[in-house]
């Protein structure tokens, strides 16, 4: 079953990462810049599907918070059947159902099989092995850049995962408490999980790390635009 | 390959480890995703098992299977006064129409109209349903929640009529109340106006809205002109307190009937009907609490006109039979403290939170507005408002506001049912 789903759905993509990978070398020369150029372009195609995730998000946060002060309402003084059913109106009255909650999700599923493509693909591409980038002897094994007495101290998992952290930061922002702790959890769950793959995947990571940083310092500076153009208009109809 | 599999199980099946190969923008929407996907389930789940009991519960009784044309359901007997004048009307204009009754002792069932078949459908799940595989070209109701609560639109009826059955709006019905019917029939302006604003505020079509006057209310009046109040001699208080939290009896009952009980007056204590459904533990307390005081009558009649037209005060909370009892009979009233939670009616989604009635009863235009602590000094302002006709003169101010077109209901009624019917034959 997983290698049905691997071939269909993975396998064509890791084919167009081999060939910008395999392109990219014979323009360039290195595997190092061959990643970083492939970092770019994956992200750059998973940009309008997460941008099309975003818009239905945030337009689906946008109806529940408008619904919100009638559903606590509503929750504070009627329970069960009739709870349901009131609820059930307060939705229709606004055009809402909760299986619309599911479309955001869609422009997200379709990023999904890229990201799995890249980390399957990067972990076993041979050419790797032995491959030195910069500070990195071998793209195919762990840095260990740091050494501290006899212990070797792989330095690209603290990079990725403090771009990570820093994606997180922006992202949450204007989130609560819990999202904010579940970013920091997560990164630091997955500095343990990736901190011994080799440092051609984590150069891959890092440089998505980055991007995404970069997206979203972006996306928060359009949303402060927005917001203040909101204000404007509005304080023109005041007027 | 393992560690591969562990990713692509990751992905699908625990949101959390995802995140870390996506970003966090979209590793909190992978979050937020499969919970949506669960509550999404849960409510469906949930809509499906409600949506089945409508049919689980339909009942052994046999009804017609045909086609109606102007159907009047009536969920409670005591409704039989709002449809009544409109009926009459219908009659004399040779109209036939259907009378469906949700209880047996529904005086609707005994009238003797020839354009009146009349059927007994039940209450509840049993009556829901008929009502709601009913085919009809127009159908007339007091009961609010169509399309909301367990009373569905049928697919083969036309037209739903909602009649308001007090005074009051509709704002102080529970949410949604008649957001669902096509049209309605009204007492008044400051009915109209709550509906409308609710529409506004709700982006619902404007429904089509005809101000008829007081059906039950044009009842009352007649049989008040045939009877002459009585009096002898000793002050008759009725005490008519509505039912739920905002119940006056349910409040302080003990405190202010201790009190009463101990005076000279003749008591008549008047609880709304769906307290003896609702509160039946509550009543039977005081019955029996109360059952050697000689001066406290319990009426448990459906009208409760007799009783008006021997007190001399009424005592009530914040209840549409305050001003029953100012419009017929211009007497004084004495209305206890309430607090209403907004939050459980339509009233709600108003820009006031309150409703018409509401706002008249706390500007103190209606009556004197007995507080808590002067529950054991009532003889006195009993005394003092008996004695005071002021406030009763007040009532000019609004009453024609609130009861239009006295006497006029029926015909107007009858010709807004006209009016749909031939919108409906038009169509």
């Amino acid at each position: 079953m997983m290698s049905i789903l691997y071939l269909i759905f993975i396998y064509p993509i890791e084919f167009i990462i081999r060939h910008i990978l395999e392109l990219s070398f014979l323009v360039t020369g290195s595997y190092g810049i061959s990643i970083i150029i492939v970092s770019i372009v994956i992200s750059l195609i998973t940009l309008p599907l997460y941008h099309f995730a975003n818009l239905m998000q945030l337009k689906e946060r946008e109806i529940k918070k408008r619904m919100e002060p009638a559903v606590n309402d509503l929750k504070k003084v009627y329970r069960g059947y009739e709870l349901h059913l009131y609820i059930k109106t307060l939705y229709r009255q606004n055009n809402y159902h909760p299986v619309y909650s599911l479309r955001s999700s869609m422009g997200l599923l379709l990023q999904v099989p890229f990201f799995i493509a890249a980390y399957h693909f990067l972990s076993i591409y041979e050419p790797l092995q032995g491959v030195s980038f910069l500070f990195f002897h071998d793209l195919g094994s762990p840095d260990g850049l740091v050494s501290l007495w006899e212990l070797r101290i792989n330095l690209l998992p603290f990079l990725m995962t403090g771009f990570s952290l820093l994606a997180g930061y922006v992202y949450t922002k204007n989130a609560g408490t819990g999202e904010k702790v579940q970013v920091y959890i997560i990164s630091g769950l997955f500095f343990a999980l990736l901190y011994n793959s080799p440092s051609g995947l984590l150069l891959y990571w890092t440089c998505n790390n980055i991007f995404n940083y970069l997206k979203h310092i972006g996306y928060s500076f359009f949303e402060k635009e927005n917001m203040k153009n909101t204000v404007i208009s509005g304080s023109i109809c005041n007027v | 390959m393992s560690k591969l599999l562990l990713v692509m199980i990751l992905f699908l099946l625990i949101p959390m480890p995802a995140y870390a190969y996506l970003d966090p923008g979209s590793g909190s929407m992978i979050v937020g995703a499969i919970i949506a996907l669960a509550a999404t389930l849960f409510y469906i789940l949930k809509n499906f098992v409600y949506e089945r009991m409508n049919y689980v519960f339909k009942g052994k009784k046999k009804f017609p299977d045909r086609k109606f044309g102007i159907v009047f359901y009536s969920e409670m007997a005591h409704y039989w006064n709002v449809f009544f004048p409109i009926i009459r009307e219908l009659h004399n204009r040779n109209i036939k129409c259907t009378y469906l009754a949700g209880e047996e002792n529904d005086p609707g069932l005994e009238c003797g109209y020839e354009n009146l078949e009349k059927i007994h459908v039940g209450k509840g799940f049993e009556a829901y349903y008929f009502l709601n595989r009913l085919e009809a070209d127009l159908v007339i109701m007091t009961t609010p929640g169509l399309n909301v609560l367990q009373l569905k639109k049928s697919r083969k009826v036309k037209h739903y009529c909602h009649i308001v059955h007090g005074l009051e709006d509709t704002s102080t019905y529970a949410p949604y109340g008649v957001d669902y019917f096509d049209s309605l029939m009204v007492n008044g302006e400051h009915q109209l106006s709550v509906i409308r604003e609710l529409e506004r505020n709700r982006n619902l079509p404007e429904k089509k809205i005809g101000i008829i006057g007081s059906t039950y209310l044009d009842v009352m009046a007649e049989r008040v002109s045939g009877n002459k109040p009585h009096k002898d001699g000793k002050t008759t208080l009725l005490l008519a307190p509505s039912w739920g939290e905002k119940g006056f009896l349910k409040r302080f009952g003990s405190m202010l009937l201790d009190a009463l009980t101990l005076q000279d007056y003749i008591i008549i204590l008047r609880p709304h009907p769906q307290s003896y459904k609702s509160e039946t533990d509550m009543i039977m307390k005081f019955q029996e609490k109360y059952s050697d005081k000689k001066n406290l009558v319990w009426d448990d009649r459906p009208d409760g006109l007799d009783s008006m037209l021997m007190a001399d005060i009424m005592i009530s909370d914040y209840s549409g039979i305050i001003f029953d009892y100012l419009f017929l009979f211009a007497k004084p009233v004495i209305v206890t403290d309430f607090e209403v939670d907004p939050r459980k009616y339509d009233m709600n989604s108003l820009d006031s939170k309150s409703s018409t009635l509401m706002k008249l009863i706390r500007e103190g235009k209606v009556g004197y507005v007995l507080k808590e602590k002067e529950i054991s000094d009532i003889s006195t302002i009993i005394d003092k408002i008996y004695n005071d006709g002021s406030r009763v003169k007040s009532i000019e101010d609004f009453r024609d506001k609130i009861y239009c077109h006295p006497g006029e209901s029926g015909k107007r009624g009858a010709d807004f049912i006209q009016s749909i019917m031939k919108d409906i034959n038009d169509n």
